[in-house]
């Protein structure tokens, strides 16, 4: 099984934790990882602009960094939703996973070493949740399950809860964050605010994007709840 | 006219009135919840309905000819109308032989797309809107914000006051008993003495020639019941082959839009009374050219529930006149740039794209993706600001060329750790309300290079 | 005719799609106990409900419920829609009721004239309890074949939520509704 790292472009340059705890959750759990040099960015933020046209050179250099590997798991759902609706390469599509769906259905884990003695809130990103279906959607008539929250079940300490509105976006929206700035920072505002009355120590989540906006609005509000991404928890010793 | 963002930006101005529209129509989404759930065949009901529409789009000129033929043996008159103009042309020429100076109508986002009543008023025609809703905006010289709920971005207290502007309602009162009463004394005189009544169609059936139409008010009851003339204006995509559809279709309507298990009157228009003469006018108005899109082609599915805005969290805090069209929310984002691209380019990006719309929709419409699809269109077509080309194509530069992506965001840290100002400014739209990320020393990459 | 012809010749031009219709719905469950359903439907949507062992029976409750309005049936009114303004209460037969949302079928061959159900203040209906069917599904296996010139499922009585979203019964149409279980 050869399985290599994807590190999304931003999470490269501003959450290192965030890769950093990726890799050695997966090593701790036995997994040989590559982490190949030259990869920069799944081309989403072009596409969504609608600019897809424009994603051939990062589509080619993706395609050269990750072609030769079974299995290409990233930190982040709208990365991976992206690659697996519009990368050119059907080996590419089928190859990239999430770390959530990879870990609770290719490494099908059922214990880990982690510990985290906090009361979270889990944010249920929108492209992990509705793109890559992670858990089961509000507004659908199906069983509730969640991905993310059964591998926080292996978590010794930790107490989750959900905001009210459990799925409803947090305004981060790729572009959108700036070119429909007041409307994604009141929802951003909203989001935070349904996760603070719930007295939580921190936001989780699986998609750091998500996480950077609601960190913005809170570090303005100056609170002292932090954000974190799922992995930093199920790496946390 | 302002864009969807700089609209929206003035909505959200009004913090405390945002709230309210925001929580009113969440409740709205919450009771569509909860009685969608009561059904265990709810998501089979969506697979059905889409799966009746998908077959009517593809088989739709034998329907309308099908539904043509029926209506006209039932004693209807069918017109078509390949635009807004000539459907307004239509519904006028019939009004002016039967002399009619003012006319009742209820509820049909037909009408608001084609700007009939500007149109009637021009030619001295006085249209009254029948729906409490639509007469409250009428009054205000406004514009439905909401396809179900039109003056769901006033509250008690302005209806109050346009009440007592146009009903003489006391000053103060706005007690929405009390108004509702004032404006059913004030409609019924009209419902009593107008000679021509127009209707919106819910949906038209093929096998039968009839037609339904569905309200909680009865307004298009009683004008379609006491007016000579019956004039009932409808989408070509309003078709549905067989009559057992309804069944389908009506238990799915209600329950998306508002909650409800079935609305209040959901009337079925066969033949016209004895006396009555009963029109209908079949539009295309750009219809077609969506029926010819791939891409587009199932957004006209819509059996205007408006589920999707309910639902949308970008909708409710931006409230329907930010999207500057008869129809707004997701949906009318995706029908607006059929209409015009240059004038609607904003509204497939005043999205974040979380797809909770495909999912409330009844038809099982993919709204998301036809947002982003539409968003490929547009700029396709040249349609994107010039800052944006340009900063599209560097970004695309940038991340085709790993050396250059490095030592870009070498560079990006640096200016974040020594230089904050240079990207901590009334410039960045991002640091207005936020605070920008911390820059750590090093990128992931470098930190792996250093471990081994 | 030639807007007509556009259209046509604009959907003819289109790749012929082979899509199919996928038949008939079946509803997944049906219900144990229609005429208690239908009963706990009507009250979700603002109707009252009377049990009674026979239509003579419903006299006294009606003139309970309405002591001081004149009543009328169907055979009472003439066949013109302005004098129905005048009717408080009228009495008329549904030809069957729905559990799911308790809708009833109400047609030209039941009505006094297509307006009376809407314009009249008060709206009574007489239903039979073994005429209750499950889901509008079976309403319309039902209606298969009877093509009313006009006819409606009414459910409740009249109601709009057009200010603030505050339920108010009795917008255009009848300002209660009671349904007479037979």
């Amino acid at each position: 099984m050869r399985v290599a790292l994807f590190v999304p472009c931003y999470v490269d340059q501003f959450y290192p934790q965030v890769a950093i705890a990726t890799l050695e959750l997966l090593e701790k759990l036995g997994v040989e990882v590559h982490v190949p040099s030259n990869q920069t960015c799944c081309g989403q933020p072009m596409a969504n602009s609608g600019f897809a046209s424009s994603t051939e050179g990062c589509d080619t250099n993706f395609s050269k960094n990750f072609d030769g590997f079974d299995y290409i798991v990233g930190p982040s759902g709208s990365c991976i939703l992206h690659l697996k609706e519009h990368h050119p390469s059907e080996k590419i599509r089928k190859s990239v996973f999430e770390i959530c769906e990879f870990l609770v259905d290719v490494l099908k884990v059922k214990s880990l070493s982690a510990n985290f003695p906090h009361k979270i809130g889990l944010h249920q990103s929108c492209h992990g949740q509705r793109g890559l279906h992670l858990s089961s959607m509000t507004e659908l008539n199906e069983k509730p399950f969640s991905k993310l929250a059964s591998l926080l079940d292996l978590v010794k300490g930790v107490e989750y809860v959900y905001p009210e509105r459990a799925d409803e976006c947090c305004g981060f929206g790729g572009t959108f964050c700036v070119t429909e700035e007041a409307v994604s920072v009141r929802m951003g505002q909203d989001r935070v605010e349904s996760h603070l009355k719930n007295e939580i120590e921190f936001i989780v989540g699986g998609d750091t994007s998500c996480l950077m906006h609601m960190e913005g609005i809170l570090k303005r509000q100056g609170s002292k709840v932090q954000v974190k991404h799922i992995v930093e928890i199920l790496n946390h010793a | 006219m302002l864009n969807h963002a700089e609209a929206s930006e003035k909505f959200i101005e009004d913090a405390e009135r945002t709230t309210w529209h925001d929580e009113t129509l969440w409740f709205v989404r919450s009771k569509r919840d909860k009685v969608s759930k009561l059904l265990p065949e709810w998501e089979a009901l969506r697979e059905q309905a889409s799966q009746i529409k998908d077959h009517t789009l593809a088989n739709l000129g034998q329907y309308l000819e099908e539904f043509e033929a029926n209506a006209q043996k039932n004693g209807i008159i069918v017109h078509w109308a390949k635009d807004a103009q000539e459907h307004n042309e239509i519904v006028h020429s019939i009004i002016s032989k039967h002399g009619g100076k003012a006319l009742v109508k209820s509820k049909s986002m037909l009408t608001e797309e084609c700007h009939l009543n500007d149109f009637l008023t021009k030619k001295g025609v006085e249209v009254v809107d029948t729906d409490l809703g639509e007469r409250i905006v009428q009054f205000r010289n406004e514009v439905p914000s909401h396809i179900v709920l039109p003056a769901i971005h006033l509250k008690k207290e302005d209806v109050g006051e346009t009440f007592h502007e146009f009903l003489g309602t006391p000053k103060g009162n706005k007690d929405p008993q009390f108004l509702t009463e004032a404006a059913r004394q004030h409609l019924r005189g009209f419902f009593l003495g107008a000679n021509v009544a127009i209707t919106g169609v819910n949906f038209a059936v093929a096998e039968t020639g009839e037609f339904v139409v569905c309200t909680n008010e009865g307004n298009a009851d009683m004008g379609a019941h006491l007016a000579k003339v019956h004039i009932a204006c409808m989408g070509i995509e309003k078709m549905i082959p067989k009559r057992k559809d309804l069944g389908v279709f009506l238990r799915l309507l209600a329950r998306s839009a508002t909650g409800q298990l079935i609305t209040t009157y959901s009337s079925h228009f066969a033949k016209p009374r004895e006396g009555q003469e009963m029109h209908i006018v079949l539009v295309d108005n750009g219809r077609t050219r969506q029926l010819a899109r791939d891409e587009f082609r199932n957004s006209l599915k819509c059996i205007r529930c408006a589920a999707c805005f309910n639902t949308c969290p970008v909708y409710r805090r931006s409230g329907g006149h930010s999207y500057h069209q008869p129809v707004a929310g997701p949906i009318g984002s995706i029908l607006a740039p059929n209409f015009d691209k240059s004038a609607n380019v904003d509204l497939p990006f005043a999205s974040t794209l979380c797809g909770s719309c495909s999912n409330v929709c009844p038809v099982k419409i993919n709204i998301h993706e036809q947002l982003w699809f539409w968003r490929q269109d547009l700029m396709k077509d040249g349609l994107a600001p010039l800052g944006k080309s340009l900063s599209m194509k560097g970004m695309a530069f940038v991340f085709s060329n790993p050396t250059i992506f490095k030592m870009a965001g070498y560079m990006g840290r640096l200016v974040m750790r020594f230089a904050p100002f240079i990207v901590n400014n009334s410039l960045n739209p991002w640091f207005k309300q936020r605070e920008m990320p911390d820059a750590p020393k090093e990128s992931f990459q470098s930190w792996y290079k250093n471990r081994k | 005719m030639s807007s007509r012809s556009d259209i046509f010749g604009a959907i003819k031009a289109l790749e012929k799609r082979e899509i199919s219709h996928p038949g008939d719905f079946k509803s997944y469950s049906a219900t144990k106990d229609p005429v208690g359903d239908f009963k706990n439907s009507l009250s979700i949507v603002g109707a009252m409900c009377i049990e009674v062992e026979n239509k003579k029976k419903a006299e006294t409750r009606l003139s309970e419920i309405y002591p001081d309005l004149q009543r009328y049936t169907s055979q009472d009114v003439v066949a013109n829609g302005l004098d129905l303004e005048a009717v408080d209460v009228l009495e008329i037969d549904g030809m069957f009721g729905v559990a799911e949302n308790g809708a009833i079928w109400l047609s030209d061959q039941f009505l006094p004239n297509r307006v009376a159900p809407f314009i009249c203040q008060h709206l009574v209906i007489y239903v039979a309890k073994s005429e209750i069917v499950a889901t509008l599904h079976e309403a319309y296996e039902r209606l298969d074949g009877n093509y009313a010139d006009f006819g409606l499922f009414l459910s409740g009585p009249s109601k709009t939520a057009d200010i603030e979203q505050s339920l108010v019964i009795g917008a255009h149409g009848a300002r209660s509704l009671t349904i007479i279980l037979v």
